[in-house]
């Protein structure tokens, strides 16, 4: 799923959950899209990078999956127990898990990496569906947000 | 890791309540749909957090799902490692997703859980509090009246 996507999917949800200001989407904002820049690292460390790598599970770190969650899942508990405010916290894991939920769906994953490398992916949609629908999910939650901000 | 290896009494218990939906005629869908769809429940659910019984009726349908997706793998002989691994990851995603707006304690137990599938892994033994269940009886005896303050939506 692209970077706005995973925004738009992740603000929709969790608009209906939390009172949502501007402080708020910009940490949806950045806790949606942040883990996706592990995918530049493992492209330029790559010996051979190309495009193809980018459809691929292996351009996901293990960040991105099992032990990405319990990695940010001790440090999201941690947090709250130092007083952070558990709001915040459950914004910024809320919109990482929903990430991780998306890009299981629709992109291939190792989910249990790196503790087992067997790679899913449900091949729900074709590349080029899933590019009209991520286009069509953008036009559609980015045209509802301009709504609400406008009103 | 194609067999875990589960506790005795989980067997026992999956045996009891498999056996009549075994000789059900079931429909021969992909179980990994059914997994995935177990966790849409749940996402659907906390949006709708602020209303216990629909939190309640969410996570049931939830939890229904991801038992139906081992009996139909089972009755149609698509039980696979891949599987596996989809139920597990579904069932940690699940309950991730409804304990990170119900936070306390649940988050906690949540963050266990992902350790003993961590160690299920290692060792090939699997063994899972089933969270969402323990959530789900917790909910009742809070709609019925016994408020404990485990369920702060």
């Amino acid at each position: 799923m692209n970077t706005i996507a995973h925004f738009l999917i992740n603000l929709f949800i969790i608009g209906t959950i939390y009172p949502i200001g501007l402080k708020e989407v910009i940490i949806v904002l950045v806790a949606s899209t942040i883990i996706d820049i592990d995918h530049i690292f493992t492209y330029f460390s790559a010996k051979h990078p190309n495009k193809k790598m980018f459809h691929s599970a292996k351009i996901r770190t293990k960040f991105h999956e099992l032990y990405g969650i319990i990695f940010f899942s001790i440090i999201a508990g941690l947090l709250v127990i130092l007083g952070v405010s558990k709001m915040i916290v459950q914004l910024i894991f809320l919109s990482y898990l929903l990430h991780i939920f998306v890009d299981f769906l629709f992109v291939h994953s190792r989910p249990m990496y790196p503790f087992d490398k067997t790679e899913i992916s449900f091949d729900l949609f074709k590349f080029k569906r899933r590019v009209w629908l991520e286009i069509a999910i953008c036009i559609y939650l980015g045209g509802v947000l301009c709504l609400i901000l406008l009103n | 890791m194609s067999n875990p290896v589960k506790l005795n009494i989980v067997k026992s218990l999956r045996k009891l309540i498999d056996t009549p939906l075994m000789a059900m005629k079931l429909p021969n869908v992909d179980p990994d749909l059914i997994s995935v769809l177990s966790v849409l429940l749940v996402v659907v659910a906390i949006m709708h957090h602020s209303n216990l019984w629909w939190v309640f009726g969410w996570v049931m349908a939830s939890l229904i799902f991801d038992w139906m997706d081992g009996v139909i793998a089972r009755k149609h002989n698509r039980a696979t490692k891949r599987g596996y691994i989809v139920d597990v990851y579904c069932d940690r995603l699940s309950e991730g997703i409804l304990f990170t707006v119900f936070f306390v304690p649940w988050f906690y137990l949540f963050i266990l859980n992902m350790i003993l599938t961590v160690i299920g892994f290692k060792t090939k033994v699997h063994f899972n509090l089933a969270l969402r269940l323990i959530f789900l009886v917790v909910l009742v005896l809070q709609l019925a009246g016994l408020n404990w303050g485990f369920i702060i939506p």
